[in-house]
């Protein structure tokens, strides 16, 4: 009898349940996705370039399940409200308590079955999506994956799992809960009772916001030339703070602001409107600033996940300019020799051309010693001959360098960058040689090096050699570049043990090993973004339709006084999209500084020019996705609420009379 | 003086098929400019069916509404909010004021759905506010406010717009009997000083007796009509409590 009633009541209430159904369903989705993926053995394969892949994946199954069960619960706290005046009604009828919580855990175990089912389905999509990514960003072809039994196991476990929690609250509820209270008309939102105290503190919060937002970008800047992070990180901190008491303070402010111009107040429906949104903003401030700020941190987590990548694939170039790069320490002995080692990369593709070049060292500290905060023991002065850094230079498609006396300092540290040397000379074979200058603008073509100097061929005329080198281009650019690595990668003993070691540089292994690294951050936050972004918006939306009742009598009260549903629904689209748009629109916006930061950032990191119009495109696609799912959520509660609060009159819906 | 409202043989039918239901049965009455009107009858006798019909909230299933010459029931919806907006004031038992809106926002809300000036709207605020004696209550909202006072304040956004005709349902029904003498006392200034037409939904038969004319429905039909002329109201409510009394009696009598 009770999975009848149940199965009535969940077909004749199925809009109010639309946001609770699509939500359950895309967090199943969500959970599916990446529980397959953390148990897809071709993922497992690819893990092994990523130390960091397997602990992001249960990281983020962790979070996703947290998530889950914080939506479910509110989602359900939600259908008890919507529901207590008829259970109410239920008891004072002779309905007793155990039939009740039977009947409202029938209908939720129904629903949350159905939302199980669906979101199973899509789960199987959204997983192939995410390997599509993955392949994607890893530069592999695309292939339909395995879906994994542990994978599917454990999201039903999950999922049924936080059902019967969440189940077993709204019983416990039931139990207690008095027929009064449940029969209890809810509090209205009132709107803010000390408007101009939470004006002064809204205008406080948001010129705080924007001076931690200035000290932040400056702070970033500096941190870029070796100033301490930590305080980067503090600062970080302070704005996510800042973001929730700006929120917080302007949710209960804004709408009374507003209200206070008499022009805009009295246009249409916009007082109804505006005490509408005041009301609710306050009640629920807290919510929003949270929201607020969970958003933010998902949306500048997606920034860094996706400009790392771009990063990576703009300095892969730089940190690696050719195939195969060698470099051997004289002053070390070596498992794998030179020759050797070119008879292997032979193995795996013929090699088309060849640059030999040296570093050159009397075993002098002249120049490095001149470099404070760094621990400069073993470092030596270091110099490549101008022909032979010219000669890669120009096998890479620059312009070669050009030098008269002078000497010029190539780092691949920041901070080393910024040191002055125009005090420091070198006399090397009886002639004296100025600083031209510091560069981290060309390839790094000594990676073992933090630093060496480039100087003309005749100062180091004489002087020892301390490391040859040799760079590779090869006829197939993608070789196997794992097995190669493996080949060339021979163990060496150290004070501390046994260490392995490669004097040779791969750039394909470098590519796969940034590639996995960036993947995994990319799906790891855009997972992570896309369960906060969803569950914000699920708990707007819930809280939107929790007051249609409410807004259900004013709405009828605004027909008899002359307003159409057009001018309803404008009043209701206006509503709902404020309320929506309080939490969502910093986050939005935030995405174009966030894009003009990581673009200063690539300059500061030399990919100027190119990397401006990578990160807008990539600020532009976050803002893209987000807006995407705000519509979706949006236009589903704006629906729904049009469906049930616009009044057009007695035959079209009940609301707009009240029959004798 | 001009005939305001003319109702001629309206129908009104609920369902279809074997369970239709006739709540009006080709009504006819007409109403001249500054009338005070009562409709009583007994519950199911189809006094709000017919009050909706002329508030355009519900269509009559046959015959014709004529306010001020033209037909409502030919109106479409969108001229129709139109009409409500301009030409209709709404006084409900439940008084129906936003509970988010303060005295004087519910006031002129019909106003500025109007899109009327904001001097305008300040102006004719205050002039209703005094005249219905609330201006003290302006800045209040309604959960701060007794019954008597919400409903003056109901009243105030009923005459604001200075509509042709002011429709009430039941408007004492959530009322004390000093609160409801109250509002008739409102009611009749309203009338008689502000020349309200007014067209008023009532079972109480005190409440009945304020009218200059009562309207007597049942079964869907005009059944009786009482005038009160130059009789004075203790006289117009024994007239009315005796036709009741024929009627059937469901009148309230207090």
């Amino acid at each position: 009898m009770f999975a009848k009633l149940a199965l009535r009541n969940v077909r004749r209430q199925i809009s109010n349940y639309l946001i609770y159904f699509v939500t359950v369903a895309l967090s199943v989705a969500l959970l599916f996705a990446v529980n397959n993926l953390s148990y897809s053995d071709r993922i497992r394969q690819l893990a092994e370039l990523s130390s960091d892949m397997k602990s992001m994946f249960n990281m983020v199954t962790v979070l996703s399940g947290l998530v889950t069960a914080l939506v479910l619960s509110y989602a359900t706290g939600f259908m008890l409200k919507l529901r207590k005046k008829e259970f109410g009604m239920y008891l004072t009828l002779g309905m007793t308590r155990r039939n009740i919580q039977a009947l409202f855990a029938c209908e939720t175990w129904m629903l949350s079955g159905l939302a199980l089912i669906a979101g199973m389905g899509a789960g199987l999509v959204i997983f192939q999506l995410l390997v599509a990514l993955f392949s994607s960003i890893m530069e592999l072809p695309f292939s339909i994956s395995a879906y994994s039994v542990k994978g599917i196991a454990l999201t039903l476990a999950v999922s049924v799992g936080l059902f019967a929690l969440s189940s077993l609250a709204s019983v416990r509820y039931l139990k207690k809960v008095t027929i009064s209270d449940l029969l209890k008309e809810e509090a209205a939102e009132r709107s803010e009772k000390h408007p101009v105290l939470w004006c002064i503190l809204s205008v406080v919060t948001l010129a705080g916001l924007i001076g931690c937002l200035i000290i932040t970008y400056q702070n970033l800047m500096a941190a870029f030339h070796n100033e301490d992070g930590v305080i980067l990180l503090l600062w970080l901190a302070t704005d996510l703070v800042m973001i929730f008491l700006a929120h917080f303070t302007l949710s209960r402010t804004l709408a009374g602001m507003l209200l206070r111009s008499k022009r805009l107040k009295n246009r249409g429906t916009n007082t109804v409107v505006l005490r509408g949104l005041s009301g609710k903003m306050t009640v629920n401030s807290l919510l929003i600033g949270a929201l607020a700020t969970l958003l933010v941190f998902a949306v500048g987590m997606s920034n860094v996940a996706f400009c790392e990548k771009i990063f990576s694939d703009l300095s892969i170039k730089q940190d690696c300019p050719y195939d195969v790069m060698a470099m051997f320490d004289l002053s070390e002995e070596h498992g794998v020799s030179m020759e050797e080692g070119i008879q292997i990369v032979e193995q795996y593709s013929p090699i088309i051309s060849q640059i030999d070049y040296q570093l050159y060292s009397k075993g002098e500290t002249t120049l490095c010693s001149s470099i404070i905060g760094y621990d400069l023991m073993e470092w030596t002065d270091k110099y490549m001959p101008l022909s032979q850094f010219n000669a890669l230079l120009t096998g890479c498609g620059y312009e070669p360098l050009t030098l008269k006396d002078e000497y010029l300092l190539f780092t691949t540290v920041q901070g080393i960058s910024d040191v002055d040397f125009s005090d420091k000379s070198v006399t090397l074979n009886g002639k004296t040689y100025s600083w031209a200058g510091n560069s981290t603008f060309y390839p790094d073509f000594a990676r073992r090096e933090y630093m060496y100097f480039i100087i003309p061929d005749e100062a180091v005329a004489g002087m020892p050699v301390s490391d040859v080198c040799a760079a590779y281009t090869l006829a197939d650019h993608r070789p196997d570049a794992m097995a190669m690595l493996k080949d060339l990668t021979y163990v060496q003993k150290t004070s501390d043990g046994e260490d392995e070691r490669c004097d040779f540089a791969i750039q394909e292994a470098w590519r796969l090993f940034r590639n996995a690294n960036a993947g995994t951050l990319i799906i790891g936050t855009l997972y992570v973004s896309t369960v906060f972004v969803c569950m914000a918006l699920a708990i707007l939306s819930l809280k939107t339709l929790s007051t249609l009742d409410d807004e259900r009598r004013r709405f009828a009260v605004l027909y008899r006084l002359g307003a159409d549903g057009k001018t309803q629904k404008a009043a209701l689209f206006k509503q709902t999209g404020a309320f929506f748009l309080m939490p969502f629109a910093l986050p939005l916006i935030l995405t174009v500084p966030l894009g003009m930061i990581f673009g200063k950032v690539y300059e500061i990191w030399n990919f100027a020019g190119l990397s401006g119009q990578k990160a807008m495109e990539t600020a532009a696609l976050i803002s893209l996705v987000l807006a995407g799912i705000y519509a979706l959520y949006f236009f589903i509660t704006y629906r729904i609420a049009c469906e049930q609060v616009v009044c057009l009159g007695t035959e079209t819906r009940g609301a707009g009379t009240r029959v004798q | 003086m001009n005939t305001l409202l003319e109702i001629k043989n309206v129908s009104k039918y609920y369902g279809s098929g074997d369970a239709v239901s006739q709540a009006l049965r080709g009504v006819s009455f007409s109403m001249e400019q500054g009338e005070f009107t009562a409709i009583m009858g007994a519950s199911g006798s189809g006094k709000s069916t017919l009050l909706n019909v002329i508030a355009t909230i519900d269509r009559p299933s046959s015959g014709s509404i004529l306010l001020e010459g033209r037909d409502i029931a030919e109106m479409q919806e969108r001229e129709l909010a139109a009409f409500r907006r301009d030409r209709l004031g709404f006084i409900f038992q439940e008084y129906n004021l936003l509970d988010t809106l303060n005295v004087g926002e519910n006031i002129v809300l019909p106003l500025n759905l109007q899109k009327r000036p904001v001097r305008e709207t300040r102006e004719r605020l205050r002039e209703a506010a005094a005249s219905l004696d609330i201006t003290e209550q302006l800045s209040k909202f309604p959960r701060q406010l007794s019954g008597g006072q919400r409903q003056r304040a109901a009243c105030a956004r009923a005459l604001i717009t200075r509509p042709a005709l002011i429709l009430a349902d039941e408007p004492t029904g959530a009322l004390d009997s000093a609160n409801s003498r109250s509002l008739m006392q409102t009611f009749t200034l309203m009338n008689q000083s502000l020349g309200s037409t007014i067209l008023m939904v009532t079972h109480d038969a005190v409440v009945g007796s304020y009218a200059s004319r009562v309207l007597f429905l049942k079964d869907g039909r005009i059944w009786n009509e009482l005038r009160r002329g130059e009789q004075s109201r203790q006289a117009m409510y024994n007239e009315i409590l005796n036709a009741m009394a024929v009627l059937g009696g469901e009148a309230d009598v207090r």
